[in-house]
């Protein structure tokens, strides 16, 4: 199966682009005092929480992805990072019922290209990362209204309560904005691809934790996310 | 308060963008794909006059055809799905054609393929047999999952499940 890549992704990441960068612009001047940063190593661990998917789950039928993550700021260039997240679903349709819950982590780290000279006044970063993902999904499928037509016959059929381990690779491009002392905004596009089942099934989930839905050459995903700084 | 306004609407726009739904690109019809193979070359061998039906089914999937695979439908309500190849008989001074049994057992359950697309009865291969196998044909599973086929692929590339040399 292939996905045409269509124009509504571009369009949106760029009001979500713009959207964050018009209001980093509006945010108070932190303090000014000059520290040399280059030379330090560790400069913060942020976390992040993401506001988005949790927020799309009342146009996505019910389904529901949260997720938060960690990382470290070495030398404002390289950050490594982690993320956990669950998503569980409950969809009903005339002709079907679906469950499933599952949860996820990625490891990972981001390249920060911009914005690292000693003297800056912000923390912004714009970064290229890329993250191994790994989901576990449980899911049943119950009343589903099929037939057959050569053999005369139909029914309501169930699959109940099956698993996958499934694995992918993601890249991710985005950027975090200081908004007032230590506190973050940021937005980020998913690229995710090469997914692989740890197991060989004939059956498989709809949607995965934390990679979307299956049988997608290439996946989208988006981030918007609100920060600390530790 | 105007321009927090726009950022909210800015946002939410790209967020409806990312949610429009797709079409669906692949057939819900699963069916068992049995390929006939040379036994010395295993490359695709044509086998002529061949009529398939179900058993106590009578209408017929193949009508005296000459074909290098076949397609056939699985039993949904059962674990086992029984076929009868029907093809010119082996047997000297008999005049009625001979016919095999084709025995397969699988596990159905239904799959849930997409929103956009809705379900569609997938298939686990568990064994296949020959019975009365007149024609002495050698038969192996080669893919355990019957599943839906993506519909840009042609008839001649669809992956098979079951090889038949002869």
């Amino acid at each position: 199966m292939t996905k045409k890549l269509t124009l509504k992704y571009y369009i949106s990441i760029i009001f979500c682009f713009l959207s964050a960068t018009l209001y980093a612009e509006e945010t108070l001047v932190p303090d000014s005092t000059f520290i040399d940063r280059r030379k330090e190593v560790y400069q913060g661990t942020y976390l992040n929480l993401d506001i988005f998917n949790p927020i799309a789950t009342a146009w996505r039928d019910g389904r529901f992805e949260g997720s938060l993550s960690l990382d470290v700021d070495l030398w404002h260039r390289l950050f490594p990072a982690v993320e956990v997240g669950v998503m569980t679903a409950d969809i009903k349709e005339e002709t079907y019922k679906y469950e499933t819950i599952g949860c996820f982590a990625k490891l990972g780290a981001n390249y920060n290209f911009i914005n690292f000279k000693s003297d800056r006044r912000f923390d912004h970063t714009f970064y290229a990362g890329f993250r191994y993902g790994y989901g576990y999904t449980k899911y049943s499928l119950t009343d589903a209204e099929l037939e057959n037509a050569y053999w005369d016959e139909s029914g309501k059929y169930a699959n109940l309560n099956q698993e996958a381990h499934f694995g992918w690779f993601e890249v991710q491009v985005g950027t975090r904005v200081q908004i007032y002392k230590n506190f973050f905004m940021g937005v980020a596009l998913q690229i995710k691809t090469f997914g692989h089942f740890y197991d060989k099934s004939p059956w498989f989930p709809t949607y995965i934790s934390g990679y979307g839905k299956y049988g997608e050459d290439v996946n989208f995903g988006l981030n918007y996310s609100l920060s600390y700084r530790f | 308060m105007r321009k927090t306004l726009i950022y909210i609407t800015l946002i939410f726009l790209g967020a409806i963008c990312f949610s429009c739904a797709s079409e669906c690109y692949v057939s819900k019809e699963t069916k068992l794909g049995i390929s006939f193979l040379d036994s010395t070359t295993y490359k695709a061998k044509k086998i002529s006059n061949l009529k398939v039906m179900g058993v106590l089914n009578d209408s017929i999937l193949y009508n005296n055809a000459t074909v290098s695979a076949i397609y056939l439908p699985l039993r949904s309500n059962d674990t086992n799905t029984n076929y009868r190849l029907i093809l010119p008989t082996k047997t000297e001074g008999k005049e009625t054609p001979d016919t095999i049994f084709l025995h397969i057992d699988h596990t159905p359950k239904p799959q849930l393929i997409s929103e956009e697309c809705g379900c569609a009865m997938f298939h686990e291969l568990h064994d296949a047999k020959l019975v009365n196998n007149t024609y002495n044909f050698k038969i192996q599973v080669t893919n355990q999952n019957v599943q839906i086929s993506d519909l840009t692929v042609s008839k001649d590339d669809k992956e098979t499940n079951i090889k038949i040399l002869h």
